[in-house]
């Protein structure tokens, strides 16, 4: 069904999205709060690390063909093996989607509002992504192509009035201290790296135009694109490391990028319209958030059927919906995923990708000797 | 799901729009306009009393001006004070300068800034000046100055910036001033004088002809509508130091920080020259300058201090008299460019070496950064570093 395929360029802009949404918030932040200035080179490693994952993404996509995600896992572990896998990986994306409206509501409640979200604040967007589950994939195709351009030029004018303001000289001396706080900053923060494996479910139904339907090497270039948004994402957090290198305690949970788009000169004499360039950028999040949701509820449908998959995915809105109301010390909630999710983190993104490049190099061998066995039937009844 | 039919459309269209009306006839029980519960603030002064924190603040709230004040222990305090003395909320967001009164010292700043950055109150890149004495006197005469000041004592500190040879620092560059190695700042001194009292407008002061250096003058004064007496801003021409100690500086000694500090344009330049027998003083404007200040570790820890300044002559009516003297251009040129150099170099060197008693051009920042291993080996005693001066200077 066409519906449920994405256009070779709209994979592009949804990597583009997905490469920026849930770090431009609070990653800067976290970092220089464990590794201080060093979180460039912290945010360098995870950033090479991410291109590297990308790279197994995409492998997993071009050696799939056309089987999508659940077939791939389906031939090569079995139906009850797969349904334990996707299940444990949908539940996990619940978990990163609920940590994605936390960013969220810590932005909106110390940059736009000064006071607390609450519940009823946040509705609209749990609506808006349960309503991207049970929409096709070529929706968010389509969303992501619009989207892209307005985020472009959005990170493009806010780099044109901070920029020119920013002593990049407050980034040295890197290493002062030597390597001890880079492997805590690299850790740490692992829910908030490892947003490529959601491309996975993209696997067969990326189209690459009429003559190739799935599986083309262009899948690669999306590398670039990745790249490009992580050069933009590199700039900003570097402004926020050299500005604030030497006094990382100011830094509270409530601070990310937009703090450093206030040093715009005379955006308090004309107004907060960084905010509004800011906000722009945050569809993003709204496509990634999406995406997370739509990769739950498929899953879901896969595990347990479609009808059930349905009660399911309408559930899980209702408990992120009690979640949001119940966990209102938002700091509380970042501090416990930083402690104790981490690993669980690191398992899922960075082993989820490379579980299905297993399944992807088994299912290709198996279709090899089928096709071996096949064409020798032939010869044979020849 | 079947697509819907154009009845069940036009029902549904209908109903939308008799909500919509019906929410907008529900409008006057909607809570007050959320600016309106707010002061906003344009400008607020820090000063420290024996009983603890006492902020001024400039509002401009519907086009009227007020000023308000608040005490606190703690600047938190202070701020809320004035919530609860005027019923509405002091909103930080708007506010485009700081002025701090003579009496905080560098722990007291510390601490305000880091609270001000910390909770993002305030804009990072608001401008931040000293008051010559109270930062609440200065905002409140703030009330009584002409309408011909351009936006305000905010809006003429943000035009010094541009156009004054002065560079106010943000909120965040002088926090980051105070918390880096050097741990010292740097700020303008801003201060308010009653006009004298005379009939009728008085003239222009442009700075004086013979200031060597600062700005080109930007006083107005005029007589108030309301019979309040009327207050002129004095430039800002010398500077605090904000270290160990606090102390202000001259504005012949903070000549050298004009040519030294990256962003300020501008400005008058005056040399006094001989050429055959005969005294000149020649004034340039500062059409392009370029500086930086380099660190190093070489056989001990180096500082190098480099200016590239052209000048456009103002007065050429001078130089055209001693070319007609029998002397040929070059020769004048080249007199008043060794001339300039020498004054500019003699004003760097003079900015240069009061700094290695409190750091306020940030010598231990740069060499930090240059090497931190050798820093942290070095006694850190500025007497031992050696400063080089590299400056060139054209004349057009």
């Amino acid at each position: 069904m066409e519906k449920d395929k994405v256009k070779f360029r709209q994979f592009l802009c949804i990597t583009f999205l997905i490469a920026i949404a849930m770090k431009m918030f609070m990653l800067p932040v976290l970092l220089m709060r464990v590794s201080g200035r060093d979180s460039f080179i912290v945010m360098l490693l995870v950033l090479f690390t991410e291109l590297v994952l990308l790279a197994v993404v995409a492998t997993v996509i071009f050696l799939s063909g056309k089987k999508n995600l659940y077939e791939l896992l389906k031939s090569a572990f079995g139906s009850v093996g797969s349904k334990i896998i996707i299940t444990t990986v949908s539940v996990f994306y619940l978990i990163k989607l609920f940590m994605s409206l936390v960013d969220v509501r810590i932005f909106f409640s110390t940059s736009v509002f000064g006071q607390p979200l609450n519940v009823w604040h946040v509705l609209p967007m749990i609506l808006l992504v349960l309503y991207f589950a049970i929409k096709p994939l070529a929706a968010m195709g389509r969303l992501s192509e619009i989207c892209t351009p307005i985020v472009i030029i959005s990170m493009i004018l806010l780099g044109c009035l901070t920029l020119p303001e920013v002593e990049f000289g407050g980034l040295n001396p890197l290493l002062a201290e030597g390597w001890s706080k880079i492997g805590g900053g690299y850790t740490t923060f692992s829910m908030w790296y490892g947003d490529f494996t959601l491309l996975l479910m993209l696997t067969g139904k990326v189209t690459f135009g009429k003559k190739q339907a799935t599986g083309s090497g262009k899948i690669y270039f999306s590398l670039i694109s990745a790249l490009v948004a992580f050069v933009f994402l590199m700039v900003f957090s570097t402004v926020l490391f050299a500005a604030y290198g030497d006094m990382t305690e100011v830094l509270t949970y409530g601070h990310n990028i937009s703090n450093m788009t206030q040093y715009a000169v005379g955006s308090y004499k004309f107004g907060r319209f960084d905010l509004i360039i800011f906000c722009l950028w945050l569809t993003a999040v709204l496509l990634s958030a999406g995406m997370m949701m739509n990769f739950f509820a498929h899953g879901m449908d896969f595990a347990f059927g479609r009808k059930a998959g349905k009660g399911v995915t309408v559930a899980a809105g209702i408990v992120i919906l009690i979640a949001t109301a119940l966990f209102t010390d938002l700091n509380r909630v970042t501090e416990f995923v930083t402690t104790y999710m981490w690993i669980p983190s690191m398992i899922v993104q960075y082993g989820f990708p490379l579980v299905c490049l297993a399944a992807a190099i088994i299912a290709k061998i198996k279709d090899k000797n089928i096709r071996r066995v096949q064409g020798e039937a032939v010869k044979s009844q020849n | 799901m079947k697509p819907l039919s154009r009845k069940t459309k036009t029902r549904l269209m209908i109903i939308a729009f008799a909500l919509l009306l019906f929410s907008v006839s529900l409008t006057p029980l909607a809570p007050e306009a959320e600016i309106m519960t707010r002061l906003m603030a344009d400008a607020i002064g820090i000063d420290v009393t024996d009983e603890g924190v006492v902020v001024t603040a400039k509002t401009i709230n519907s086009g009227t001006a007020e000023v308000v004040s608040g005490k606190g222990e703690i600047l938190r305090e202070a701020l809320q004070n004035i919530d609860e003395r005027y019923g509405r909320k002091l909103e930080l967001g708007h506010c485009g300068l700081v002025v701090l009164g003579s009496d905080l010292d560098r722990d007291d700043m510390v601490s305000i800034f880091m609270s001000i950055l910390s909770d993002a109150s305030v804009n990072a890149g608001c401008s931040v000046v000293a008051a010559k004495e109270k930062a609440q006197k200065i905002i409140e005469d703030t009330q009584n100055l002409p309408e011909s000041t351009n936006d305000g004592l905010t809006g003429y500190v943000t035009f010094s910036d541009e156009r004054l040879a002065v560079t106010v620092p943000s909120v965040l560059e002088f926090a980051q001033a105070l918390r880096s190695k050097s741990a010292t700042g740097i700020l303008p001194i801003i201060d308010l004088q009653k006009k004298e009292s005379e009939s009728g407008g008085k003239g222009g002061n442009q700075g004086g002809g013979e200031s060597q250096s600062g700005s080109s003058g930007q006083t107005q004064s005029d007589e108030q509508s309301n019979g309040d007496e009327a207050t002129e801003i004095v430039p800002p021409k010398t500077h605090r130091v904000i270290g160990e100690t606090v102390y202000d500086i001259s504005e012949a000694d903070s000549y050298g920080l004009m040519w030294l500090q990256e962003r300020t344009k501008e400005g008058l330049v005056a040399t006094e020259l001989e050429i055959k027998g005969e005294k000149f003083t020649v004034r340039a404007i500062i059409e392009k300058k370029k500086s930086s200040i380099d660190a190093a570790f070489d056989h001990g820890p180096s500082i190098t201090l480099s200016v590239e300044a052209r000048l456009r002559l103002v007065d050429r009516y001078a130089v055209l008299y001693v070319v007609e003297q029998g002397m040929s251009l070059d020769d004048v040129m080249s007199e008043i460019e060794g001339s300039y150099k020498k004054t500019v170099s003699d004003e760097i060197k003079v900015t240069a070496e009061m700094s290695r008693t409190d750091d306020f051009l940030g010598y231990k920042t740069y060499l930090y950064r240059a090497d931190a291993k050798m820093y942290n080996a070095w006694s850190g005693d500025l007497n031992e570093v050696s400063i080089k001066y590299d400056t060139v200077i054209s004349v057009v």
